[in-house]
């Protein structure tokens, strides 16, 4: 082998086994924590905590179904106060200080349609942090439910 | 001759790539979730039932620390069961199984010491993730909060 090639292919070598070819950052989203829902003034009152600190941190995307089972794979995106459900539900800022945070849901939004909350259904609902930059989740919060009723 | 100057070459060579490859230095993303408190209440006149949520299954997370003051400028470990000084409020091992919510009791001066309770004054608390590992705290939880009867 022509030794002055050789110094390239080790550097090449010690290049890829160090893994800079498939450079890839740790995204680590933190779960929000202690949603709870709560029926009133014929609307539900979602309230979580969240500490998210990363600074590709985007905000929160929460899911509504109406079956705990499958919430996590077929939840509805609960829209953001424009009607949105391309983009996270609540907007926010990357923070050191645990925050609290709240959403009035006052329909049930499926892929199709939107329609009013139902007189004693029971909806399920969970928050998942989420990245922009990398369009990337975190974990998912605890699953909170509710039994929506109009007089409460 | 011509392969022993080939080898000083390639030896600063492995060097430099190593360095720029950060092995030298590597050290692992040290951050722990964040617990949320949940509530203070007081069950039987006599004890205070902590409950706060937590979802830590970092492999390097040894527990909780629940701190607890009586004006928010001071705060004190509270102490596990056990009340030995040298142990975290709540050891525990990760968590992979989804946010939870744990549950801690404080019955008796014992736990909140040098604090003692008494009637009628208002105890903080708050909580934090810590890893023994590496020695390294989460963030600080949200603070509540009760008066004792």
């Amino acid at each position: 082998m022509n030794m002055k090639r050789f110094p390239l292919i080790l550097l090449f070598t010690l290049l890829c086994s160090c893994g800079i070819e498939t450079f890839q950052p740790v995204i680590s989203l933190a779960p929000p924590l202690g949603l709870k829902a709560t029926s009133t003034n014929k609307q539900i009152l979602l309230e979580f905590w969240g500490l998210n600190s990363e600074e590709y941190f985007s905000g929160y995307y929460i899911y509504i179904y109406v079956n705990q089972e499958e919430l996590l794979t077929k939840g509805f995106v609960v829209p953001d106060n424009e009607g949105y459900t391309n983009r996270p539900t609540i907007r926010a800022n990357p923070t050191t200080e645990m925050t609290k945070f709240s959403k009035w849901v006052s329909y049930y939004t499926n892929s199709i349609s939107a329609g009013p909350l139902q007189e004693g259904q029971t909806y399920f609902f969970v928050v998942k942090a989420y990245s922009d930059q990398y369009n990337a989740y975190g974990d998912p919060s605890n699953i909170a439910d509710v039994v929506y009723h109009t007089n409460d | 001759m011509k392969n022993k100057r080939g080898f000083i070459f390639i030896i600063p060579l492995i060097l430099i790539g190593l360095i720029s490859c950060g092995v030298e230095k590597f050290e692992p993303p040290i951050k722990l979730v964040t617990p949320a408190m949940e509530n203070a209440i007081i069950t039987n006149s006599t004890m205070i039932y902590l409950t706060f949520w937590g979802y830590n299954k970092e492999s390097y997370f040894s527990g909780y620390v629940i701190y607890v003051s009586t004006n928010t400028n001071d705060w004190y470990k509270v102490l596990n069961y056990d009340l030995d000084t040298n142990k975290i409020t709540m050891p525990l091992t990760p968590n992979t199984g989804g946010a939870t919510l744990y549950k801690y009791w404080i019955s008796n001066n014992n736990y909140i010491s040098p604090l003692t309770l008494v009637s009628g004054v208002r105890y903080y608390f708050y909580v934090r993730a810590y890893s023994s590992q590496y020695d390294v705290y989460s963030y600080p939880s949200n603070i509540t909060n009760v008066v004792y009867p």
